[in-house]
């Protein structure tokens, strides 16, 4: 079943139980209060009728009968009875005659009062004291009321409810459509977007109700779909551009070398520069297929006990063979008092390639200049930062810095193909590690990276 | 009322009271703090000072805790972890309090309550106040506890201000 269909149907069936539930209540005590009334108007029949015609008091039963024809309305199929009560006396045979159960008379005699209902007719009984003697008054009388006035409501409400069943049903209606309208018209729209047009986005209203969250959601949805879209986009032919451009100075070369004969100096060059490009190329294929290998699950990897001092003693010694001209600083002086702090749980070869990128990087784009990296412990953390005095990276182009063979604008002059930071990336995530770069343009750039504590007791 | 001020530097728990400011660089007289232990450990206050407002709802919803927990930001919370488990055994404990009295007296009175032993002040930095807050200082140098200045070099302007990177470098 439809949302929509579902919430009219709910919206239907609480308004119709409601109106029947107070139609219901309505005409229930309505009824109680009529019987009630009468029984009460029957009394005061029994007591003035038996006051006029018990008493013998001329002047005051004269009064009274007047009192009775003038305001009191004779009630239909009014009959009054008056039995003597007497010790000896039991009611069976006027119980009889009046068809009406024996219990009445009973409670007549030890209540003062009774009342019986015999189908529309209504008896009310008394016990009157008159100068006679004890007398047992007996009214009984049609309930016009019972007959007319309630059957007349019965109508009104029957009639009543079904009018507002179907005036709640159109509403309920009416009122579903209303509150997925928006809906409807945010799934139109998104089926409108597909893969040709991802640069399409919701309209968003300025009110900040939950269909606007909800479009904004999809946008930044879309914004994101989009952005990896492009990556995606970039990545290929990124990849091919740096993949032919060495294997096309390969074929050039060797192209010119052949196409007259030369002597062996030229040969010796061309080759040397065939050679060149060969391991660039090489070296780029070997990186991209660590970075696809570090992208995946890594269930494969052999985790263990790494010291992160020790790590970075021997990034720094694999630096130094790079790159002798390193001035790399280790930075101990908020190194935690507790070795079991420094361990981590990690891979220390994908570490050590995570780290020596991220330094060499350091050296390479501030020329060398001081490189400082410094460890601290937290509770539960380790945190390692990288800090250069070198060229930085410009603000708007941070967020594409772990996009492959993404290079900023400024390292047109320092060679590289920009699959470290990525591959680095990868590798700190597998550790559920963090990176934090951060950056200004000709100051320097701070890496900061952030491992879980193994939890590896000393020793 | 006589004060006498606890010379004592060779007790086994000294505590020391430096002000802050919840930045980076302020929290080199921590390390300072923890760097002057020679035997023993030392209990660490970080001082905050704060005028009260004078609205009295704001008095009646006032909480040290509220307020402590704004100023704190997680990165100072971390630099502090950090200087802790290099101290380790140096610094038995660390806390922040929150002064917020008018007078020299109340100050005194707050050193004492404190158990203050000395005193860390910045020789050349000025803690950056916010709006609500006050520059201990003063206070400080009128009172009886001995005081003893850092001078450091000022990290000015630089691209790792406030970041945890900064706490390397001071």
């Amino acid at each position: 079943m439809r949302t929509q269909t579902k919430i009219a149907l709910i919206f239907f069936l609480v308004s119709l139980s409601t109106i029947i539930f107070l139609s219901a209540s309505v005409y229930y005590f309505i009824i109680r209060y009529s019987f009630s009334d009468f029984y009460k108007r029957l009394e005061i029949r029994g007591v003035v009728t038996a006051k006029a015609i018990l008493d013998e008091e001329e002047a005051s039963s004269a009064v009274l009968q007047e009192v009775r024809e003038l305001h009191l309305e004779k009630l239909p199929e009014e009959q009054e009875y008056f039995f003597e009560i007497t010790p000896a006396k039991d009611f069976a045979a006027e119980a009889q005659t009046l068809d009406i159960p024996l219990s009445f008379f009973e409670n007549i005699l030890k209540n003062g009062e009774a009342t019986h209902q015999n189908n529309s007719t209504f008896y009310a009984g008394i016990k009157f004291q008159s100068k006679k003697g004890l007398y047992a008054v007996v009214v009984s009388a049609e309930n016009y009321y019972n007959d007319h006035h309630l059957r007349y409501l019965q109508n009104i409400f029957l009639f009543g409810i079904l009018a507002a069943s179907i005036f709640s049903f159109s509403i309920s209606i009416v009122f579903s459509r209303q509150v997925f309208n928006p809906v409807k018209e945010i799934t139109d729209r998104v089926n409108e977007i597909s893969t040709q047009n991802l640069h399409l986005r919701l309209e968003s209203k300025k009110i900040n109700d939950e269909i606007s969250e909800l479009e904004t959601t999809f946008n930044n949805m879309l914004d994101r779909l989009e952005t990896a879209f492009e990556t995606q986009n970039n990545f290929i032919s990124n990849a091919s551009h740096e993949l032919s451009t060495p294997l096309t100075t390969i074929i050039g070369e060797a192209d010119v070398a052949l196409a007259k004969e030369r002597n062996t100096k030229e040969y010796i060059e061309s080759l040397s520069v065939i050679v060149n490009e060969a391991e660039r190329l090489e070296k780029i294929t070997k990186s991209l297929l660590f970075l696809a290998q570090t992208g995946f699950t890594g269930s494969t990897l052999k985790f263990d006990k790494v010291r992160i001092d020790q790590l970075l003693w021997d990034v720094k010694e694999t630096i130094d063979k790079l790159n002798p001209k390193n001035k790399v600083q280790l930075n101990l002086s908020l190194m935690p008092e507790d070795p079991a702090k420094l361990k981590i749980k990690g891979n220390e070869q994908l570490l050590l390639l995570a780290l020596t990128n991220i330094v060499n990087n350091a050296c390479k784009y501030s020329n060398n200049q001081i490189v400082t990296v410094s460890i601290g412990t937290l509770e539960e953390k380790v945190i390692i930062v990288v800090k250069d005095s070198g060229i930085g990276i410009p603000e708007n182009e941070l967020k594409f810095i772990y996009d492959p063979f993404f290079r900023a604008s400024n390292t047109k002059e320092f060679e590289g193909y920009g699959i470290g930071l990525p591959l680095t990336r990868n590798i700190v995530r597998l550790h559920q590690g963090e990176i934090l770069v951060s950056s200004r343009v000709n100051e320097g750039t701070i890496v900061q990276l952030t491992f879980p504590v193994g939890h590896y007791t000393v020793g | 009322m006589s004060c006498v001020p606890h010379t004592n530097y060779k007790r086994m728990k000294r505590t020391i009271l430096i002000p802050t400011d919840f930045s980076i660089e302020s929290l080199k007289l921590f390390i300072e703090a923890a760097e002057s232990v020679q035997i023993g450990s030392v209990n660490i206050i970080l001082l905050h000072c704060a005028q009260l407002s004078d609205s009295i709802v704001d008095l009646l919803f006032f909480s040290k805790k509220d307020m402590i927990e704004s100023l704190v930001t997680p990165v100072f919370n971390d630099a502090c972890k950090i200087i802790r488990s290099k101290y380790a055994s140096k610094i038995n404990s660390a806390r922040i309090e929150v002064f917020t009295g008018h007078t020299q007296a109340a100050f005194q009175n707050f050193l004492e309550g404190n158990r203050v032993d000395e005193i860390l002040i910045p020789k050349n930095y000025s803690l950056q106040l916010n709006k609500e807050s006050f520059d201990p200082i003063p206070f400080i140098r009128k009172s009886t506890i001995p005081i003893t200045e850092i001078h450091w070099k000022q990290t000015g302007n630089i691209p790792e201000k406030n970041q945890l990177a900064e706490l390397f470098l001071i």
